[in-house]
């Protein structure tokens, strides 16, 4: 059996990269959007992403919008790939085509 | 996470423990079929407003002749109802894309197809309208304006979204514009002013149906 991908093969992490991966690439959306998208809370959405960021999964873009402070999330060339990648490998194991 | 006592639970989902293949999968599926319909949450409220534009719209202009001499609506009435309706449409879709597409940035070139897109549409009405303008400046009869504006609006409307689904990979829109083709290619043969009864429940009728479809298929 193939190595499932630690960061992706966690609930959460795993609902937000699904989330993401429905953008087009070079789409990308703001926080509040996103956590309405995933009914999660600020707090608990924030710790993912982290680790999301930090796997180089996603990329995180703090701009204006006005004088209002946004941050833009997105997945990665590297986070859709391994998106992807996680998604082969569990319907391999399932048995379902690849 | 949370300490005891706490009232917000953590969703059960929020959960870092890897489960099996299985629920992973149904998870990565369920998610992704959730934020589709979310994200097409005012697609219903778009089409209904087109669809009573249409109906009532079109259906009071049958009306100022139609239904004579049993009932009849004065021309002024039944147009400027008609102009209402269609510019209220217009603004409730402007409203409700804005409020669907909220805090989701468009790439370069999603934002460069959408704004040609967007200018298609004005420029195919102006031009609509110039032809007509032309056609009238040279003698062409009232009772030919009456078929030739609302047909050959429908006619656009119908490419437009003909052309959409293509842009956007949208099936529903590709049958959306093909009907609406349809309706403008067979209404005019009907003539004034049974034509408009046409646009008015065919047109009409099918933005209606387009938005119970979209309605139940985002409550599924």
């Amino acid at each position: 059996m193939t190595e499932l991908d630690p960061v992706i093969h966690a609930a959460a992490r795993l609902r937000i990269t699904a989330t993401l991966a429905t953008l087009d690439a070079g789409e990308s959306i703001a926080f509040p959007r996103l956590q309405e998208l995933l009914d999660m809370t600020a707090g608990n959405l924030s710790t993912h992403v982290r680790k999301l960021e930090d796997a180089g999964y996603v990329a995180v873009e703090k701009t204006h919008r006005g004088r209002t402070p946004v941050t833009y999330l997105a997945l990665t060339k590297q986070g859709r790939r391994a998106f992807e990648d996680y998604t082969d490998a569990l319907r391999s194991v399932l048995g379902e085509r690849p | 996470m949370n300490p005891p006592g706490t009232p917000d639970l953590p969703d059960p989902a929020d959960d870092d423990a890897p489960r099996d293949a299985a629920a992973m999968l149904d998870l990565v599926r369920s998610q992704q079929d959730r934020v589709t319909r979310q994200l097409a949450a005012e697609v219903p409220l778009i089409l209904l407003a087109w669809g009573i534009a249409w109906f009532v719209g079109f259906g009071l202009l049958w009306f100022i002749d139609g239904a004579k001499p049993a009932a009849s609506v004065p021309l002024p009435v039944a147009v400027a109802v008609f102009i209402v309706l269609m510019a209220g449409a217009l603004v409730a879709t402007a409203i409700l894309g804005i409020r669907s597409g909220r805090g989701i940035r468009a790439s370069a070139e999603a934002a460069f197809t959408g704004a040609v897109y967007g200018w298609s549409w004005t420029i195919a009405f102006v031009a609509m309208f110039a032809f007509g303008s032309a056609l009238v400046h040279n003698g062409m009869a009232p009772d030919l304006a009456n078929i030739y504006y609302p047909t050959a609006s429908t006619l656009l409307v119908g490419l437009l979204y003909f052309v959409g689904g293509g842009i956007w990979h949208a099936k529903p829109l590709l049958w959306l514009g093909g009907w609406i083709i349809v309706v403008a290619l067979v209404a005019p043969f009907f003539g004034y002013p049974t034509h408009y009864l046409v646009f008015s429940i065919a047109g009409g009728g099918v933005f209606l149906v387009g938005a119970l479809v979209a309605w139940l298929w985002i409550r599924r």
